[in-house]
């Protein structure tokens, strides 16, 4: 199955950085710039690991969360949120069922690209029993 | 009343028998009282001696002296008791006229008394007014002391993100040697950079924090030593750090597991730094009162009586040149700051340069529920 990843943050660099990181590790790296952009490449049928930059211009990471919690889309995908805070966010507590986990910047590459490996190998394993059943 | 009256009667007496009976009526009186009585008793006594003897004028005339020197003195008496009279009435209407005018000064104090209650009233309305203003500006300006932190925080580590994340990568795909050195430089100086502002943040965050903010339960100190251990296993084996836990199984504190973790992870990160050739590093305790006394001990290099004194300073370096890389000279700081946030304090013992040193911190032992002992003990 492929390894898909789409990062969503209003900067450039943490985009580029993050497909740099990934992308030679063989994730397919989706980048978007904006929670609507998210929601719209979900609609389209995206299927993967979002990693959700929390503090973003116009509709931010929760916000982003809460309406595709809202619109059902994040079934088959696993959401983690991609922040720069250091002490959780009470939203988290809110959003404990549809997100999982934060990553923290800046990051290592290694880093992230085993967590990143273990989101994969979890929607595989989510993927898989949905099938069964 | 009554006691005013026998006053009186005894004022009186006291008149006459000390000045005996007033000069005017001794000496006119009993004359005219005399003759009086006399010439009355003296005609019925000639009236009745016309009818019998001299025998009984002569008692008539006896009796009538009596009666004459009582009369004198009964005379005596009654002036000076309406004397006495008199003058405690002036008296007493002198005295009701002060305590009229005493009650009225009383009333006047009253008065200012009770204005002065209002007056007062009105301060400590206007202070507590004031004390909740202030208490509002306060937590106002711990808001937006937090806010900050959290924005700075976000706004410095967005730009480590890419530094962190490519300079590694850059340093590996790198072949040429000179190119590769100088990427060493960048990617420490960047780790440098990140530990710093994580550290800097990290104390920001716990020195405005309220004490309620942490998440106070109880901890088996003997356990989180080893969550320690096991999460710092590779850097101990790394630098010959030998780890000893000899913390009792049964003692537990009250205290936010994760900051205590963080004040051991501090304190071995310090331990296996300053013990450049390896070493063993011991933690135990002792309980004093209400408190556990953790040491956490090491062989290394040890700290100068100089150094000493400076060591739980913010951004202290034992290397003064400031060159190390490795420390942020925060991390001992954030150790007492989450110490002192639980009640506790922190200090450290070294015999010198040489010699090792004894890290001890206090922190308080959880505090049972009736009956929890045995439920404790079989945790």
């Amino acid at each position: 199955m492929e390894r898909n990843v789409m990062v969503v943050d209003d900067e450039l660099d943490i985009r580029v950085t993050v497909k740099a990181v990934l992308g030679p590790r063989g994730f397919n790296v989706m980048l978007v710039e904006s929670g609507a952009k998210c929601i719209e490449e979900l609609e389209n049928g995206f299927k993967g690991v979002i990693l959700m930059d929390v503090m973003m211009p116009d509709m931010d990471g929760w916000a982003t969360v809460r309406e595709i919690t809202n619109r059902g889309l994040q079934k088959g995908n696993i959401i983690s949120m991609l922040t720069a805070k250091h002490e959780p966010d009470t939203d988290l507590e809110e959003l404990a069922e549809s997100v999982i986990y934060y990553v923290r910047k800046p990051f290592e590459p290694n880093e992230l690209v085993a967590v990143v490996g273990e989101y994969c190998d979890l929607l595989v394993e989510m993927n898989g029993e949905g099938s069964n059943d | 009343m009554n006691q005013q009256q026998v006053d009186m009667s005894t004022d009186a007496d006291r008149l006459i028998s000390d000045r005996g009976v007033p000069t005017t009526v001794k000496r006119y009186a009993p004359v005219v009282l005399v003759i009086l009585t006399g010439i009355m008793l003296t005609s019925v006594s000639f009236q009745i001696v016309h009818k019998s003897d001299w025998s009984i004028i002569a008692a008539g005339l006896s009796f009538t002296g009596l009666i004459a020197v009582y009369l004198t003195m009964l005379v005596g008496r009654t002036s000076a008791i309406e004397k006495t009279v008199v003058n405690r009435t002036t008296e007493l209407q002198n005295e009701i006229a002060q305590r009229k005018l005493a009650e009225k000064r009383l009333q006047g104090k009253n008065e200012e008394l009770l204005a002065t209650q209002d007056e007062l009233r009105e301060v400590n309305q206007h202070l507590e007014d004031r004390v909740s203003e202030r208490t509002a500006a306060i937590e106002k300006l711990l808001k937006q002391k937090e806010d900050f932190v959290s924005q700075l925080g976000h706004d410095l580590r967005s730009p480590l993100t890419p530094l962190v994340g490519l300079v590694p990568m850059l340093r590996e795909q790198q072949k040429d040697p000179e190119s590769k050195e100088l990427l060493d430089v960048i990617a420490r100086n960047v780790d440098y950079m990140k530990h710093l502002v994580e550290k800097t943040l990290q104390l920001a965050t716990i020195s405005s924090m309220e004490n309620a903010s942490f998440d106070i339960s109880k901890v088996r100190l003997s356990r989180a030593v080893d969550d320690l251990i096991k999460r710092k296993e590779y850097q101990f084996t790394q630098n010959n750090v030998t780890v000893e836990n000899r913390i009792e199984q049964d003692v537990t504190v009250s205290a936010d597991k994760l900051r205590l973790l963080e004040v051991f992870d501090n304190l071995a990160s310090n331990a296996i730094k300053f013990m450049p050739r390896g070493g063993n590093l011991t933690f135990d305790t002792q309980v004093n009162g209400e408190f556990a006394i953790v040491n956490v001990s090491d062989t290394g290099i040890g700290i100068s009586s100089v150094q000493m004194g400076h060591i739980f300073d913010e951004f202290y370096k034992a290397d003064q040149s400031r060159h190390d890389l490795d420390s942020s000279g925060l991390g001992l700081t954030i150790c007492r700051r989450i110490v002192e946030k639980h009640g506790g304090g922190i200090w450290a013992e070294s015999e010198g340069l040489g010699s090792g040193t004894v890290f001890s911190f206090t922190i308080p032992l959880h505090v049972r529920a009736f009956g929890q002992d045995a439920l404790c003990a079989r945790q």
